[in-house]
Parts: C-alpha cells; sequence; structure tokens
C-alpha cells in the first residue's frame, strides 16, 4: 500500500462550536490507482486531500506513507515531503496570475538546487507533454480555462511526485475539456503515478478504478466499480 | 535561499505602488524621528552640560537706562566715569550673586578669511552687508572689513560656563586689563578653525577702537553659554575679553572707549537663586549709593524659560522625544497594517506556494524580507533626509547610531504581527471552491 488513512480526525474551531470536517476516516490507497473521493459539497474531499498532501495536520489518528508515519508536527520535514512526493491540481487551477505560464511552472522546481538550464529543460519538456510548449510566456489570463488546467497539471507533474491530488480538476470546464484532463490523468496513472481525485461527479468518479464516498467525515463502504 | 530571494522579489513587485508608498512614508518618517531624536541628542547634551545652571540658579539680564534724556543728564555728571567703574566693581563684589560680564558686540576683521557663516546677520539671510565694509582707518585711509558675530566675556564666565579649548589658551588674568596700544588677545569659535590658526594676528575694529589681535586659542565645538535666556551657540563667534580699565580717562579717544567698554560690562547677567525683584533692590540700592538713581534694572527672570514658547527648556525637550517616538509609533503602525494587509490579500498565493513544496518557515522568510527590504530602504532614504534637516534646521546629527534605533523598533512589531497572522491563517482555504 502507498496510503494508510487510520482513524483520521480532522475539526476545525469557530468562535461558537466546532466543526467536524473528517470523523474517523480509514482508507488506503494502492500505488499506480485513480480513485475518486465523492462527495456532496462541505462534506471534507477536499479536506482529506489536503490531509493526504501534507497540507494541513490531523487532530487525531494516523497517516503511513509507504509505511512511514507522515509527522504533521514538524514543518520541515511536512514541506519536504510534499516537494518529494505530491502534487496537487485544483478547480480554480491556482495559478499565479502576474507570473507567466514558465514561471507556474517552474516553480516547484525552486526550491530545488537545480540549475536554471536545467529547471528550463524540464518546463519545456513538461510543457511539450500537455501541449503548450508555444504559450510558455503567455500569463494565466490569457489562456481558456482548459489550458490553465493544463498548465496546472504540468506544475504539479513537473517534479515526477509519487502522489497527484486533485480537488475538482473538471469543475470549471466544459466537456470536451473534462475528458481531456480526464484522460491526462489516466495517463499519469499509466504512468505509475497514484492519482486521488475528489468529484461531486459520478460520472467523473466512474472513469477511475474505484470511489470511496464521504458522509458524516466518514468514508462509505468501499465499492468497486 | 535563491528561491526565497526570487519569491520575495516577487511580492515586492506585486503591488509596487503600495510598496513604493509605503517606503516613501516610512523615509519620511525616519527622516522625521532622526531629526528629532538628533535634536533632541545635541539639545539635551548642551543642556546636559549646563544643567547644573538650571537646578536652581537663575539668570537675569541686567540693562542700563541711559536712553534719552537720563543718558544726556548721566553725560554731564563729571564723575560718571568713576560711577560706571564702581558700579561694576560693586556688581562683582556682590555675595548675593554671581555677575557676569557678558555682552554681544559686533566687530569687524579686516582681510576676513572666514567662512560666510560667522558673518553678522547671516542666519537673517541679509549679510552681504557684512561684507567688505570699507572703514578708515587711523592715518585716514578706507580699508575693507567684515562685520562678524562677537561676543564680549567678563574674567569668570569661562569657568562658569565651564567653556573649554580645543587648542590653545583661555584668556588669563592680565588680558583683562585694558591696555591702549597694545594688541588684544581673542578667542575663536570652531567655524573658525580652518581658516585661521593658533598664533594669527589680525586687525580688528571694535566700537570704542581698532587694534591688533592675536588669536590665542579655539573654543571647542558646541560651547555655549546662556544669554537672552537661550543657550547661545559660540562655535561662530569671537570671543572677546571685556577688560577693565584701571586708570579713569584722559583724552576725548579714552573718555569714548572707557564709555562702550563700561556700557557693555555694566549690562551683563546675575545668576542667583534669588527672585527678580531681590536683584532689582540690590541693583537699585546699588545705584542709590552711587547717586545714580534707576540708572541700571533687572530685565525680568529667566528661569529655566524659553524666550521661545515661553516654556521650560525640560518640557521643550520632552516635546521634541514625545513628538520624535509618535512619528516612530505612527511609522510602526502604518508597517503593520500594510504587512497585515498584504498577508491577507496574499494568502492564496502563499497557499500555492506551499503547496508547490514551499515551507512554513519559507513563507515567514518571504514576508521578514519583504518588511526588511521596506526599513533598509526607508532607513537609507531617511537618514540621507535626516541629516539634510540636521544640517538646514540645526540639532547636530550627533551620530548616525540613532537612526539604526528607530528602524530595528519599526521592524520588530510588524514582524511579529505578521508571523502570527501567517500562522494563525489556514491557507488551504484559499485553495478551496471559490
Amino acid at each position: 500500500m502507498l496510503i494508510e488513512l487510520n482513524g483520521i480526525k480532522k475539526y476545525y474551531n469557530s468562535k461558537k462550536n466546532r466543526i467536524i470536517a473528517l470523523d474517523g476516516v480509514d482508507l488506503k490507497i494502492a500505488k499506480g490507482e485513480l480513485l475518486a473521493i465523492m462527495g456532496k459539497s462541505g462534506c471534507g474531499k477536499s479536506t482529506l486531500l489536503h490531509i493526504l498532501g501534507g497540507l494541513t495536520g490531523i487532530n487525531d489518528g494516523a497517516y503511513r506513507y509507504r509505511g512511514e508515519k507522515v509527522d504533521f508536527e514538524n514543518k520541515r520535514k511536512l514541506a519536504e515531503f510534499r516537494r518529494k512526493n505530491v502534487g496537487f491540481i485544483v478547480q480554480n487551477f491556482a495559478l499565479i496570475e502576474e507570473k507567466t505560464v514558465y514561471g507556474n511552472v517552474e516553480l516547484p522546481l525552486n526550491t530545488r538546487k537545480l540549475s536554471k538550464n536545467k529547471r528550463e529543460e524540464m518546463v519545456y519538456e513538461i510543457l511539450n507533454r500537455v501541449g503548450l510548449e508555444d504559450k510558455v510566456r503567455r500569463y494565466p489570463y490569457e489562456l481558456s480555462g482548459g489550458e490553465q488546467q493544463r498548465v496546472a497539471i504540468a506544475r504539479a507533474l513537473i517534479h515526477n511526485p509519487q502522489l497527484l491530488l486533485a480537488d475538482e480538476p473538471t469543475g470549471s470546464l466544459d466537456e470536451e475539456n473534462q475528458r481531456i484532463i480526464l484522460n491526462m490523468l489516466k495517463e499519469v496513472v499509466k504512468n505509475g503515478t497514484t492519482v486521488v481525485l475528489a468529484t461531486h461527479d459520478i460520472d467523473i468518479a466512474g472513469e477511475c478504478d474505484r470511489y470511496r464516498y464521504i458522509s458524516s467525515g466518514k468514508i462509505k463502504e468501499p465499492e468497486k466499480i | 535561499m535563491k528561491h526565497i530571494l526570487s519569491e520575495i522579489k516577487f511580492s515586492i513587485n506585486k503591488k509596487s505602488h503600495l510598496t513604493f508608498l509605503v517606503i516613501c512614508l516610512g523615509m519620511i518618517s525616519t527622516s522625521l524621528s532622526f531629526f528629532s531624536i538628533n535634536l533632541y541628542r545635541s539639545s539635551y547634551a548642551d543642556v546636559d552640560q549646563y544643567h547644573h545652571l538650571y537646578e536652581e540658579v537663575r539668570y537675569y539680564m541686567t540693562a542700563d537706562n541711559f536712553v534719552g534724556e537720563s543718558e544726556k543728564k548721566f553725560g554731564k555728571d563729571p564723575n560718571r566715569y568713576l560711577k560706571l567703574k564702581r558700579y561694576n566693581e560693586k556688581m562683582n563684589e556682590c555675595e548675593d550673586f554671581v555677575y557676569l560680564e557678558q555682552y554681544n558686540q559686533v566687530i569687524y576683521i579686516k582681510n576676513y578669511k572666514g567662512n560666510d557663516k560667522n558673518l553678522e546677520r547671516y542666519e537673517e539671510g541679509d549679510y552681504q552687508d557684512s561684507k567688505n565694509v570699507a572703514i578708515s582707518s587711523a592715518n585716514g585711509t578706507e580699508e575693507i572689513y567684515s562685520c562678524v558675530k562677537c561676543f564680549w566675556i567678563g574674567l569668570n564666565v569661562i569657568n562658569h560656563y565651564k567653556l573649554e579649548m580645543s587648542e590653545g589658551e583661555a584668556f588669563q588674568e592680565e588680558d583683562y586689563v585694558w591696555e591702549e596700544n597694545q594688541p588684544i588677545k581673542i578667542i575663536l569659535g570652531q567655524e573658525y578653525k580652518n581658516d585661521y590658526k593658533v598664533g594669527d594676528k589680525i586687525q580688528i575694529d571694535m566700537i570704542m577702537a581698532q587694534k591688533e589681535a592675536i588669536i590665542v586659542g579655539f573654543l571647542e565645538e558646541g560651547s555655549n553659554i546662556l544669554y537672552h535666556s537661550q543657550l547661545l551657540n559660540l562655535d561662530r563667534y569671537v570671543v572677546l575679553p571685556l577688560s577693565n580699565i584701571s586708570e579713569l580717562p584722559q583724552t576725548d579717544s579714552q573718555e569714548f572707549t572707557f564709555w562702550m567698554l563700561y556700557l557693555m560690562k555694566n549690562c551683563g547677567t546675575v545668576a542667583t537663586t534669588l527672585s527678580p525683584n531681590q536683584v532689582q533692590d540690590i541693583v537699585l540700592e546699588i545705584c542709590k549709593e552711587l547717586d545714580i538713581k534707576s540708572a541700571y534694572y533687572v530685565d525680568g527672570a529667566t528661569n529655566q524659560q524659553s524666550s521661545t514658547f515661553g516654556m521650560n527648556i525640560d518640557t521643550i525637550l520632552k516635546i521634541i522625544f514625545t513628538v520624535a517616538i509618535g512619528i516612530l509609533l505612527f511609522t510602526c503602525i502604518i508597517l503593520t497594517i500594510y504587512i497585515y494587509m498584504k498577508i491577507r490579500s496574499n494568502g492564496r498565493y502563499y497557499a500555492i506556494l506551499l503547496m508547490n513544496g514551499f515551507s512554513t518557515m519559507d513563507l515567514i522568510w518571504i514576508i521578514m524580507g519583504e518588511i526588511l527590504f521596506v526599513i533598509a530602504l526607508s532607513t537609507i532614504g531617511g537618514s540621507v533626509l535626516g541629516i539634510l534637516l540636521c544640517y538646514l534646521f540645526g540639532g547636530r546629527a550627533i551620530t548616525i547610531g540613532y537612526i539604526f534605533l528607530p528602524a530595528f523598533f519599526i521592524a520588530v512589531l510588524p514582524m511579529i504581527i505578521a508571523v502570527r497572522k501567517l500562522l494563525k491563517t489556514d491557507l488551504c482555504m484559499y485553495l478551496r471552491e471559490e
């Protein structure tokens, strides 16, 4: 197993009360799997993905990645974990508007000790893979929704992560671009990357190897499609 | 580290116009604060040197009533010179106060080599008439002199104000004896240092005579005396001894010299713990003894008051210091608000950085780097402006080091607030569906 979650609990404290996002989640994810996490808006899908990606901590439970416990208390190790293993794409693309396509895609490489030439080579290679090599000097606002999401995918994959987390990656796209993005994700899985995809769309979930459903902060019994 | 520097640069450029505004504000505030702190320090250094003078002692100017009819009347008194001399002696001998012979009266220097700053009416701006003044010499020829600031002092003034010499020596007791055809010794303020040296001889024209003058010393920079209720800085002054004349005058020129010298000597300053009325009573008593009724009066008490605003000098210094701290606090608050708003508006940007391998510590460094950049530019620009303000408006720039104190103070609070805000913010919320 690549990932094991045991009894994961996550809550947020507001002024008036405590909001329980996850209430004892157990989940196992195999390497090279395309897993969909389904649920209504606000059910905790994004929170689960953020935990998987080491972006947010947990209040209880354990998260094991390749058999080793992920230490949420050590921010430095968590950042290292993200840097080495995780790529993210989100519904609103999360591109930095003031940076070019090149600047956005290059971002994960800036924390590594790579030469400028090497970084440039990697950026052009990944943009080639997603079919955007001619848009390298454009800004996000000059691109369509589908193109922006492809830039986001390029950025998420440039450092060859083992785990790609996609939070509603097709939510802002038309049908044609949804298909393009989904095919890209499948291609990524074929290359050995594990993809966990959060969606509320049953059709998207149907394209995956399996899906889980979040309700009341818990994962429902697995159903293989 | 490169990735942090790169993002600091990016973040600064993100809203560069706002950053520029904050830097400008920081520069103005830092310079005003620098100026205020230096003004406070230089004024305090001056006052502190003379603080013993302020503790209990009061300073009263004295003046004569020799104007109009009373002057004419006194001018006809056959014993006038003796009375002037006796009055001076009694004021100096009085045990109830210390009598300081000090008087501000210009002189003229032939072939003047010094700075224009030392000329009479330089601060008022109309000093051009002080240059190149044609004065007739004893042999009738006209020669060119310049009118310079000059302060005349009696025997006890140097010790009373604890004036120090940076070079040469102070006046000796024998220098306070007027000798008609002998050179006079003079001391110069520090502003003359580059133009004259100890031992130089110059020709001067005083109100009562022309004489050769020998420079015997230079006062330490920042030497002050109390005159007209304020500290008078002597850096730009020539200092002459207010001499005694042992013999009564015999000739017309001697009479004029005697008259002018003793008019100056007898309009000195009284340093005492007594009230003005009590001093006035003593002066009236002396005048009565000498049958020069109401010839002299006490010009009110300074009682530690500055003639500006009528406030105690300590109070003025406290106000200056408070203003400096107020400006610092204002700048600190503005910078804190700027950084706080920036973190709020940059939440999505920081979340994206986190998502792409940056650590929380990297984000903290980026924010601190931006604060330090703003502070550094403000400090450098503010220093230059502050020094310029000190040069233009006084308050010697005692030390550039004072700029780092405000800079540190301005930086600390925003940094603390910024880091706290960042650590308390759940950046993940910026990655959720909008």
